[in-house]
């Protein structure tokens, strides 16, 4: 069994913000991978499996998903990076122009986008076309297809597992405007919404492996100790 | 009452002004005060295991009208060579938390193996906050002496220093396992105000001084020993050091201070609005003595606060001459604030400011209770890149003041240590660690973005926001910073924070007046000392009908022992 440490989200944000901030993405990337992984912890929609995977599929080389089509679907390549940061760029971009589905390939744990959709729903959009219910379509980390359903308020409805597979492991697909899944629900919004007050309440539980990576890679992102630095950085005690 | 006009963020956000700023009545302490002596909070020890040294235990069992809370104080002997206020200390006097709940004997003795470690320990989501404080070394063992003796403390002593115990952190938010804000808000609404749980560490950090101080004077050994003066232990707050780490917090956290402000803002503007009449002149002049009385007794060597706690008492002598000019002819209270801008320094100015919310608890008080907010910096992507040029050009004017072809204009750099994750500063070409800077250079940040989507907008006048991030995806944390900010009536704290000059003094004292603490005492540019809680009711006051303005407290006259 693993050796789990209880820490708060705002842990979790701040370990992970740091750990991308530490391979030196941009403080864009740093603050929304932060945020995203916190979130989708407190819902219940990954775990510290998946939050290990998708730092491990970080390239800092990659600084945003290039777009390949445009027809009835706006398809980008992500170029390997992981949701943990930058999925929004094409999302965003796609859905700015009107498009109804986005199909990001070439990327990993695309479940993690997931709370930056919530937020942009959350408040009013310029573009009304997109002000609608979305469904986010990925692989679940245990292998099998799974769809979020978000309302056009930016609240979770509901985890199903779809009838068709509809992604490749390495793909998310956003649709806008579609209300009705066709397949099964696994967790409707209230458990969702319920798992965030017991995450609060209590706090999440994450493997102490995962940490201890956390907080080595987030050492990156600090200056080393120096006697100059100690002495005069932070005025003398 | 006439239509409120709010200061323009020009003059409310210039970091000078939020360097001048002064405890008001909006301030987190004086709020969390009024709230424990109009709920009628119960607070009692639940255990109070103290040895004749004062080492060992104790626990506050505080039940307020929503919830039920514990104060956990660990005191242990720290040499004197340990005592170290700043981040990177191991070692402290106290240490405490502040948890939801009863405490019983296994969860005691959790927090015995967790709490005194501070950041190596663990806590869990049943506790609110963490802190550590360290012994004032010069006047506790006086102090306690004196009342062995049976006599009272110098008065003049206690006015030096005004604290038995200073805090050296007070962490919240979810740090080491503690719950996050949001439960606060959620589950336990009488904390739910920015910092009221650190707040309430504070608080009672400070009664815990007092009845520390009693239990070691009152061993058998010491026969003749009295209790304090209640006015003195009154006038004994809390003391308090505050380094870098409260600056960048403040840069992070741009809609907190702008609704900070906004509050502050509009209670003044109401203020300002309303019909002066003698009586509260009157008042206001008996306030402004006690305030000079209040900065007259501020002890410091630093020569830069000292010039400035000058200037002020200069000015409001200069005010209240002004007012046996005019007395009969102040027409409003804008007619005395506009005086005040205009002669008097920005210290003064906002002195007054706090002053004048002082008069009017009606108009004030019920702001406090507007001073959270839910944070979330974010951008609409389908929003259009001319709506983010116009953002910038409304709300982030001042940016362009700034020359970045300039050196100087870039040459401070902030940074985390990993020296226990300590916040410095740094000096570009200088210091080591510039390639790892905090994000907290704003202002080029927003030139540099404004650039690029000028740039785009001549290529392409229907670019949306995400076609400019999916081209310059660096900008997306200024882009959610700028759509976020230029919503808000404040906006940002108008200041470089990578300047050569900058002086973080101003962000660590603008927040702190928004704490409601007093007698800044800076000890470098970079922290300062000050005091919490100084004058306000003891524990055994809330259930009185004491009086709550204890603003800019004055040493009591005592007859000399």
């Amino acid at each position: 069994m693993s050796n789990l440490l209880q820490i708060s989200a705002n842990e979790m944000k701040f370990l992970v913000k740091r750990s991308v901030e530490g391979l030196g993405f941009s403080p864009g990337d740093q603050l929304g991978a932060g945020v995203r992984a916190a979130a989708c912890y407190q819902f219940g929609l990954a775990n510290s499996a998946v939050i290990d995977a998708a730092l491990s599929g970080l390239k800092v080389e990659v600084q945003a998903p290039s777009l390949v089509a445009q027809g009835a679907e706006w398809v980008f390549d992500a170029q390997g990076q992981s949701a943990l940061v930058q999925a929004e760029l094409g999302l965003g971009a796609a859905l700015s122009h009107g498009a109804n589905a986005v199909r990001i390939r070439n990327t990993s744990q695309a479940v993690l986008v997931a709370p930056v959709l919530m937020a942009w729903l959350s408040k009013p959009m310029a573009n009304g076309q997109a002000q609608q219910a979305m469904a986010l379509y990925f692989v679940h980390h245990s292998g099998a297809q799974r769809c979020l359903l978000i309302a056009a308020n930016g609240k979770p409805l509901g985890l199903f597992q779809p009838t068709d597979n509809v992604v490749a492991t390495d793909e998310l697909l956003l649709r806008v405007g579609e209300e009705d899944i066709a397949g099964h629900l696994i967790t409707d919004g209230a458990d969702l919404l319920g798992w965030r007050e017991r995450s609060l309440d209590q706090g999440i539980l994450v493997d102490m492996d995962l940490v201890v990576r956390l907080k080595a890679m987030m050492m990156d992102s600090f200056v080393p100790e120096s006697e100059a630095s100690r002495n005069s950085g932070a005025g003398p005690s | 009452m006439q239509n409120a006009m709010l200061r323009p963020p020009a003059q409310a956000m210039d970091l000078n002004r939020l360097g001048a700023g002064f405890a008001s009545r909006l301030s987190f302490m004086r709020s969390l005060v009024r709230h424990m002596m109009d709920d009628q909070w119960r607070i009692e020890y639940s255990r109070f295991n103290l040895d004749e040294s004062g080492y060992g235990h104790v626990v506050f069992d505080i039940q307020s009208p929503n919830s039920h809370l514990s104060f956990v104080v660990f005191s242990q002997y720290l040499n004197p060579d340990e005592r170290n206020d700043r981040v990177i200390a191991e070692k402290w006097d106290l240490t405490m938390t502040l948890m939801e709940g009863g405490v019983d004997d296994a969860t005691l003795a959790m927090l015995a193996d967790n709490v005194p470690l501070q950041e190596a320990g663990r806590i869990d989501a049943r506790s609110i906050s963490l802190a550590r404080a360290n012994r004032s070394a010069r006047v506790f063992g006086e102090v306690l002496e004196c009342l062995r003796n049976g006599q009272q403390p110098d008065v003049k002593r206690l006015t030096e220093v005004g604290y038995l115990y200073r805090t050296t952190a007070v962490y919240g938010s979810g740090k080491f396992g503690s719950c996050d804000w949001d439960k606060v808000v959620n589950q336990h609404p009488d904390l739910a105000q920015p910092f009221a749980g650190e707040m309430l560490v504070c608080y009672l950090l400070r009664q815990f001084s007092l009845d520390q101080l009693h239990h070691m004077v009152h061993q058998d050994a010491y026969p003749n020993a009295v209790d304090m003066d209640k006015g003195l232990q009154r006038y004994l707050g809390i003391g308090n050091s505050t380094g870098l780490g409260m600056a960048p917090w403040l840069i992070n956290h741009p809609q907190v201070i702008a609704q900070w402000i906004l509050q502050r803002e509009t209670a003044l503007a109401n203020v300002l609005a309303t019909q002066v009449s003698g009586e509260k002149i009157t008042q206001l002049q008996e306030l402004m003595a006690r305030a000079c009385q209040h900065v007259r007794e501020v002890s410091t060597f630093d020569q830069w606060q000292a010039e400035k706690n000058r200037v002020l008492l200069s000015d409001l002598e200069a005010l209240n001459d002004w007012f046996a000019d005019v007395a009969t002819e102040v027409a409003s209270w804008q007619q005395i604030n506009t005086w005040a801008e205009q002669h008097y320094s920005l210290e003064t100015q906002e002195l007054l400011v706090s002053l004048l919310l002082e008069l009017f608890p009606e108009l004030v008080d019920g702001l406090e209770g507007q001073m959270g907010t839910v944070e979330s910096l974010q951008y609409d992507p389908t929003a259009s890149a001319q709506d983010l040029a116009d953002a910038i050009q409304e709300s982030y004017d001042w940016v362009f003041d700034y020359d970045f072809t300039d050196p100087k204009q870039e040459q401070t750099f902030w940074y985390y240590s990993q020296g226990k994750i300590e916040p410095r500063l740094g000096k570009v070409g200088i210091d080591e660690g510039a390639e790892l800077q905090m994000f907290l250079g704003i202002a080029k940040a927003v030139q540099d973005c404004h650039t690029d989507v000028l740039a785009m907008l001549a290529d392409n006048g229907q670019a949306t926001i995400a076609d400019i991030l999916l081209a310059k995806p660096h900008h997306q944390a200024i882009v959610a910073r700028i759509a976020t900010m230029s919503q808000t009536h404040y906006g940002e704290i108008r200041a470089n924070l990578l300047d050569a000059d900058v002086l973080p003094m101003h962000l660590l004292r603008g927040k702190l007046a928004f704490f409601g603490v007093s007698k800044f005492d800076p000890k470098s540019a970079l922290w300062v000392r000050n005091t919490m809680f100084q004058g306000a009711p003891l524990v055994s006051d809330l259930a009185t009908d004491i009086n709550e303005d204890w603003s800019f407290p004055v040493a009591p006259s005592m007859v000399a022992q």
